[in-house]
């Protein structure tokens, strides 16, 4: 893995001419950010999962008393309130 | 600051005068630019990434080196990036172009890339200008020309040749792949290059587009095809619209329809936007601007008051 200074100090090398640096060198740095970019993509991605915990399933019995409740009519509202 | 009718229109000064007439009269008429502008992050980003890649292929596509190719793109990288420091807050900084060339060798591998030189060409680079038929300059009384200097690749794909165009941007959301197919630019750049070389039949563009983020770079390409009937089309767009800037510059009316179609802040306000913003824009424009003008073919840049 090059490191921001590693990088750095090729492209001042790079700006300054170094005479010893070497296409060689250069090529071995950029061949290594290559395979590290090529290993970061084979490297499944840790996901945080954005479900919400399942919920607690009740007894059945009391499902059957809770959807019965909601299915019951509001006997206070007359349904066709609103029409006329 | 005398107002000078352009001898060559190019894609930007049509896009100016598309946009606003009023920013084509500031910008391409008068060649006020602000005073001190720093040079523009996504050209000298967006060059330095071009060079990368030309030197690049240039060498591999001609010696077949890897490490000879990659060497001298990342160092053509660095020469043009250069010390530049960006502005903050810019994503194009340099060790993220660095991190877009790495990307683009991934993306696109050099040994197996799907899209091939041609005639073992990576790049091409010429102007072109022809004339717009029935246009002539309003001092001059010679022909108006439309033209452009074309820095890109030429590439067969599945038998078909078309331009490849490497852009970089800091957006890429999932409408920027449709920007391209109607792009004038290209279709431009269709005719200027068929015109010079009629023995080419150029199909269209491929854009290769690297989205640069903080942490990561993202490519994408998308195939464009430039049909006779669309080349047509932009043709006779280019006379009547020509037509219609050399009737303004008769008339000397440049209305500001930016304040009708939102180009006066697109992103960012506008270069000129004080200008328009104010009743007496002279006041402003010694203050705030320098005269420059650059000659589209050959990229000779003159300042109001060199001799």
């Amino acid at each position: 893995m090059l490191t921001a200074e590693q990088l750095n100090d090729l492209r001042q090398r790079v700006l300054a001419k170094d005479e010893n640096l070497t296409r060689e060198e250069i090529a071995k740095a950029v061949r290594q950010m290559v395979t590290d970019r090529i290993d970061s993509l084979n490297v499944p991605k840790a996901k945080e999962s954005k479900k919400k915990p399942a919920k607690q399933i009740p007894n059945l019995d009391d499902l059957l008393v809770e959807k019965t409740i909601e299915s019951t009519p509001n006997r206070e509202t007359p349904p066709t309130e609103g029409f006329f | 600051m005398e107002p000078q009718f352009p001898t060559v229109l190019t894609s930007s000064t049509r896009a100016y005068h598309a946009a606003c007439p009023k920013k084509f009269f500031y910008s391409t008429l008068c060649g006020l630019i602000p005073r001190g502008a720093q040079a523009n992050i996504h050209l000298h980003a967006g060059g330095a990434y071009a060079k990368a890649l030309e030197a690049t292929r240039k060498e591999f596509y001609s010696t077949k080196d890897y490490d000879a190719a990659i060497s001298l793109g990342f160092t053509a990288l660095v020469k043009s990036y250069g010390e530049y420091i960006p502005p903050p807050g810019e994503k194009k900084t340099f060790e993220r172009m660095v991190a877009a060339f790495i990307e683009y060798l991934v993306r696109f591998p050099l040994e197996t890339d799907h899209l091939k030189p041609y005639e073992n060409k990576p790049r091409v680079e010429f102007s072109f200008a022809f004339e717009i038929p029935d246009c002539f300059h309003p001092v001059t009384k010679d022909p108006l020309l439309y033209g452009g200097t074309l820095d890109v690749g030429l590439v067969d794909w599945n038998g078909l040749l078309f331009f490849l165009d490497d852009k970089t941007t800091s957006r890429m959301g999932p409408i920027w792949r449709h920007q391209w197919p109607l792009r004038s630019q290209f279709t431009g750049y269709t005719v200027g290059l068929t015109n010079a070389m009629p023995e080419l039949d150029i199909a269209g563009a491929i854009v290769r587009g690297m989205n640069i983020l903080v942490n990561e770079c993202q490519a994408q390409e998308v195939i464009t095809m430039r049909p006779k009937w669309l080349v047509e089309r932009w043709k006779e767009r280019l006379v009547i619209e020509t037509k219609r800037m050399l009737e303004q510059w008769h008339s000397n009316y440049w209305p500001n329809l930016g304040e009708e179609n939102g180009e006066c802040v697109r992103f960012r306000p506008c270069t000129y936007h004080t200008l328009c913003a104010s009743q007496y824009p002279e006041a402003y424009i010694d203050a705030e601007f320098e005269v420059l003008r650059k000659n589209p073919l050959t990229h000779e840049v003159e300042r109001d008051g060199d001799e």
